[in-house]
């Protein structure tokens, strides 16, 4: 069987091929999953966030274009959209799973995960990396783990202006290393 | 607030992606980019360029169970589908078969012709081979010939094929050997067209396969099809000779 990018099942989809929506949820749920319950930090509503990203992936695959990013980065805005519409909703409220206590000092990619990601994430990485490591880290929780400007105040600590400005600065900085 | 301040919109457009802004701020800007296309553009901008990040998230395997609830959630294949796999698997699939059974005798024929006329360029047995090609429902919708001998391949439409504006058909070979990636024919446009092959090419195409995919407009930015494949068949010899 050829390899096939995820944009190619992506496309497939559209055309209402469903194998290739199997072969895109074995391509890219574990991903989407870690990354839903990072976010959400409970399995239970992890799964529903990756269940409904993929049934509007599959209803929506006719509008992903190509030309303006990866399949990849498609899908996890809708990912993400569906977290936080689900953290909106319950204000935070929800009891934190006990396996998820133990929070990561970064939690950003290690490097196994960077050979996988592909040409795209290895280069907004390699923007990432240019940043100073205070700025970053802030960038990888609010990505990563969903948090606000005033939950990566808590959690660094660093005072909530200083957060704003590293978080501003480092969005601009990164929007100049990749358009380069 | 001055929502038409470039800074401002961009530094919105880029927290509304980051995540950050949340709750009746989120609601806000989402009402705002109801109202504001380019507003829309910029902000997914920012979220394509951003949510490549998701690519290198730390992976965590989700119970087997989850897919199935998908299924179930997406509610029963289509009839047609259930008699043959997806369009990808089929057309990999099936070319394998070709290559398999039809182009076996072909191949074995072709592949004596080269052992017995090293030196000589290498040239199929027949000169003149056609290839029909279907769509999902097994319609023709093109039918090609090729000139073995110098390469050309003619390609006509019987079945005419709309597609959007910003998108465009792009032929591909699909090369006999295993694992070789299919090699872009060029983009086609109106209801025929001629393409010179070189004679690798040529000789490839005699024992492989066309299929035609969906591609952006100017065909496939990566070299490779990335949109679905709509028409693919293999090619026979025209010329039927007595055993």
């Amino acid at each position: 069987m050829a390899e096939l990018s995820r944009e190619s099942m992506l496309l497939a989809c559209a055309a209402g091929d469903r194998t290739a929506l199997n072969r895109l949820y074995t391509a890219t749920a574990s991903h989407l999953f870690g990354l839903a319950l990072s976010i959400l930090r409970r399995r239970d509503l992890a799964e529903d966030a990756v269940q409904e990203t993929f049934l509007q992936v599959w209803r929506h695959a006719g509008s992903f274009d190509v030309n303006r990013g990866t399949a990849m980065a498609w899908m996890a805005r809708i990912l993400r959209n569906r977290c936080f519409d689900m953290l909106d909703k319950r204000r935070r409220e929800m009891p934190l799973d006990p396996a998820f206590a133990e929070a990561r000092e970064d939690p950003g990619p290690g490097p196994a995960d960077l050979v996988a990601g592909g040409e795209s994430a290895r280069r907004l990485h390699n923007c990432m990396n240019e940043i100073e490591a205070n700025a970053r880290q802030c960038l990888n929780l609010a990505y990563y783990e969903g948090l606000t400007m005033e939950e990566i105040a808590k959690r660094l600590p660093a005072p909530i202006g200083t957060v704003k400005s590293w978080v501003r600065r480092s969005l601009i900085r990164l929007k100049g290393c990749l358009e380069r | 607030m001055n929502y038409q301040n470039p800074e401002l919109r961009d530094r919105l457009a880029a927290e509304y992606a980051l995540g950050t802004l949340r709750g009746a701020a989120r609601r806000r800007f989402q009402r705002l980019m109801s109202e504001d296309s380019t507003l829309r553009d910029l902000t997914l901008n920012w979220e394509m360029r951003l949510n490549d990040m998701a690519a290198i998230a730390k992976p965590v395997t989700p119970r087997p169970q989850l897919w199935q609830a998908i299924e179930r959630a997406l509610g029963p294949v289509p009839r047609p589908q259930h008699e043959r796999p997806g369009l990808l698997t089929w057309l990999w699939e099936s070319l394998g078969f070709w290559r398999a059974s039809t182009f076996g005798a072909a191949a074995v024929a072709a592949a004596l012709i080269l052992f017995i006329a090293v030196g000589r360029p290498p040239v199929a047995p027949e000169s003149r081979y056609i290839a029909v090609l279907i769509d999902e429902k097994a319609t023709p919708v093109l039918v090609a010939s090729l000139e073995a001998i110098d390469g050309k391949l003619s390609i006509k439409s019987v079945k005419p094929t709309t597609v959007a504006a910003n998108q465009d058909l792009e032929l591909w070979l699909l090369p006999p050997q295993q694992g070789a990636a299919p090699r872009s024919l060029g983009v086609l446009k109106g209801m025929q067209a001629l393409v010179k092959l070189t004679q690798g090419d040529a000789n490839d195409l005699t024992q492989g396969a066309l299929a035609v995919s969906l591609e952006p407009s100017g065909g496939s930015p990566t070299g490779a099809p990335t949109g679905p494949v709509l028409f693919s068949g293999a090619i026979v010899p025209a010329d039927f000779q007595e055993p």
